[in-house]
């Protein structure tokens, strides 16, 4: 288990969004400024706290997954270590179950539901577009491709074991 | 803008490439077309003619090469042009060059290029940060070779270096401007951001550009813009409710910060605007949630790169070690790796529902909260306004002033969170898609900006709020 560091910024709960009655002066937005409840040099002071860095197998898989070469892991190892440990926050926060993850796209909350009619209506107008290319015959799917042969793309000794 | 003051600004471009590395290709046809434009007698009808504009590099351009400041895409031409590059031509704008960037978007330093670092047009002869990722962008309209230059802003790309080069950068709401033909890096996150020393050349780029766009689905459609015209104010609002959250003044900052953060606060209250306390405890947050939520989307993102179809390849093989396409990928830089890494991890199994799902929720009351605080309604989510809300909010844009290069990399070779702090003031807005625009602080080349923030849509009502401060 990671060390996990922000002492400072303690458990929340949600909605504690409020609007104040107005400042009434210039000094009091002075005060006011000058009384932080929090500092910055509490996100920039982990160096010595990160006490358990991810295992070398885990960084090795990563790197699989992420299609880069398993080298340099011990300075990956270190700065995957500083980066969990920062993000390692989000665990210790209070989060209301019945918030819907799919609103944090910014798109309308509630779209119109999509029907059948809409669907057959949208196929039944479809026009090409050549700004998108679609120009009938102009496809050429290799034409910037560094290698290729018959039209096709070239993969070269990489077949795939799978285990 | 005459012709004459525009040929004699592009005449200055080779000095400044050499000098502060904005460029990562120049239109060499830039004259030429200007002249033409000119010879068109079109003036009157084309709202930016005679404009001089730089455009990032991660923005497809079918005439220049579109490279991401990245290696693997560094001989790579786009087959075709981005909307908003085919608007800013039709509008008369003349594309000056493709600017310098972190790659991918991937920094806020402007030191992370393929093709080096961009240097601070502020600080001659110092080799000082511009800020990221939009560098070389805000280094060229900071340097007066363009009216103004597009940026892109996914966590403060825009504004960072908006703030660190004294001008103007303004990230318009999520949607405003398309995307398509703008290089993914985290596509919930990406939004167009103009930048410029002129506020009234901001707004007139922004009207060419604000149009919807059947080919970015995310980009706001014509029943939505009908809608928001609804609950828009009709008439410029000349005194404003302005909020100071709480969150946004933390101690570390600088005094010199703080004094021309507080400078700005006296002259917008001199001018009869009111001041209110706010509360946004979920601000302080906003950090680890975009850099467990933007890194994964980069790793979707990026998973194209392989070479096969476009771009780099490596020249003998196309896997090792059964690693598909690695040799290819090596030539991502090492942030760019990082991140990829970094957001692989988020999105594997065992930590997806403790990491991922729960930033995302968190991203969603986060909204919620920014809802709770505006006096306007968000057409988004449906919220109503709080009648007792401000309108807009204000901050410092950045935690310090712009460092040198070599103080900057060494931090973030220490420890990446010293970098990623940078951005601790502009990842709020961008998480909940809010319009922005960083401010400088005052006339005198002062590295300082202050942030004004609107709800949702708000674009206009935060554009227009500049001309009381700059």
């Amino acid at each position: 288990m990671r060390t996990r560091v922000f002492t400072l910024i303690s458990k929340r709960g949600y909605r504690r969004s409020t609007v104040g009655p107005q400042f009434r002066d210039l000094a009091e937005i002075k005060k006011y400024v000058a009384t932080p409840q929090w500092s910055i040099g509490d996100f920039m002071e982990q160096d010595t706290n990160v006490q358990e860095l991810p295992s070398v197998e885990t960084v090795e898989r990563l790197l699989k997954l992420s299609g880069l070469l398993p080298k340099d892991v011990e300075s990956l190892r270190r700065k995957l270590g500083h980066q969990l440990v920062f993000l390692d926050k989000l665990v210790t926060l209070d989060v209301n179950e019945k918030t819907d993850p799919k609103n944090a796209r910014l798109l309308p909350r509630n779209p119109k539901p999509l029907e059948y009619d809409d669907l057959i209506h949208a196929a039944q107008n479809q026009v090409k577009d050549a700004s998108l290319g679609e120009i009938s015959g102009s496809w050429d799917s290799v034409e910037l491709a560094k290698n290729s042969k018959d039209g096709f793309y070239v993969l070269r000794k990489a077949f795939m074991k799978r285990k | 803008m005459s012709l004459k003051n525009a040929i004699s600004r592009l005449g200055r471009v080779p000095a400044v490439q050499k000098q502060f590395n904005v460029f990562t290709s120049l239109n060499h046809n830039a004259e030429e077309e200007l002249k033409k434009n000119d010879l068109n007698g079109q003036e009157a009808a084309r709202p930016l003619n005679n404009l001089l504009c730089a455009i990032k590099d991660n923005i497809a351009t079918k005439e220049l090469p579109t490279t991401c400041a990245s290696k693997i895409l560094e001989d790579y031409m786009s087959p075709y042009d981005a909307t908003l590059v085919k608007l800013l031509k039709a509008a008369g704008a003349v594309n000056v060059g493709k600017t310098n960037l972190d790659e991918f978007g991937m920094g806020s330093g402007g030191t992370k290029s393929h093709f080096g670092p961009t240097k601070n047009p502020l600080f001659p002869g110092k080799d000082m940060i511009v800020g990221g990722s939009s560098s070389g962008s805000a280094a060229a309209v900071a340097a007066d070779v363009v009216d103004f230059a597009l940026g892109t802003d996914t966590g403060g790309s825009v504004r960072l270096p908006a703030s660190y080069t004294s001008i103007l950068g303004f990230k318009p709401s999520y949607g405003r401007i398309s995307r398509h033909g703008v290089i993914a890096y985290a596509q919930s996150f990406d939004t167009v951001g103009i930048m410029s020393k002129e506020i009234s050349t901001i707004q007139k780029v922004f009207k060419v550009l604000d149009k919807s766009d059947p080919k970015d689905p995310t980009c706001l459609d014509e029943s939505s813009r009908a809608k928001l015209q609804t609950i828009l104010p009709q008439e410029q609002r000349s005194k404003l409710r302005i909020g100071i959250p709480r969150e946004f003044t933390p101690s570390g900052i600088p005094a010199s910060s703080v004094k021309k953060f507080l400078s700005i606060v006296e002259q917008l209250a001199a001018q009869g605007h009111q001041f209110f306390p706010i509360s946004l405890s979920d601000i302080k947050h906003s950090l680890p949630i975009y850099y467990t939520l933007a890194p994964a989307e980069a790793a979707s993102n990026l998973a194209r790169y392989d070479g096969v179809r476009y771009g780099v390849r490596d020249s003998k093989y196309d896997s090792h070690n059964d690693v598909l396409f690695a040799p290819t990928r090596e030539n991502f830089g090492e942030e760019v790796k990082t991140r990829i890494v970094l957001g692989n991890y988020n999105l594997s199994s065992e930590f997806y529902n403790n990491h991922y799902i729960k930033a995302q929720k968190l991203r969603v009351e986060l909204i919620d909260e920014f809802d709770s605080i505006f006096a306007l309604p968000n057409i988004l989510t449906g919220s109503k306004g709080n009648e007792n809300g401000v309108d807009v909010l204000l901050s410092l844009s950045a935690i310090s002033e712009p460092t040198s290069i070599s103080e900057y990399e060494t931090g973030d070779s220490r420890n990446p969170i010293n970098s990623y702090v940078n951005d601790i003031f502009t990842t709020p807005m961008s998480l909940a898609g809010l319009p922005t625009i960083s401010v400088p602080t005052g006339h005198s080349g002062e590295p300082v900006g202050v942030q004004i923030v609107g709800q949702y849509g708000d674009d206009d009502t935060v554009l227009n709020a500049v001309k009381d401060i700059w």
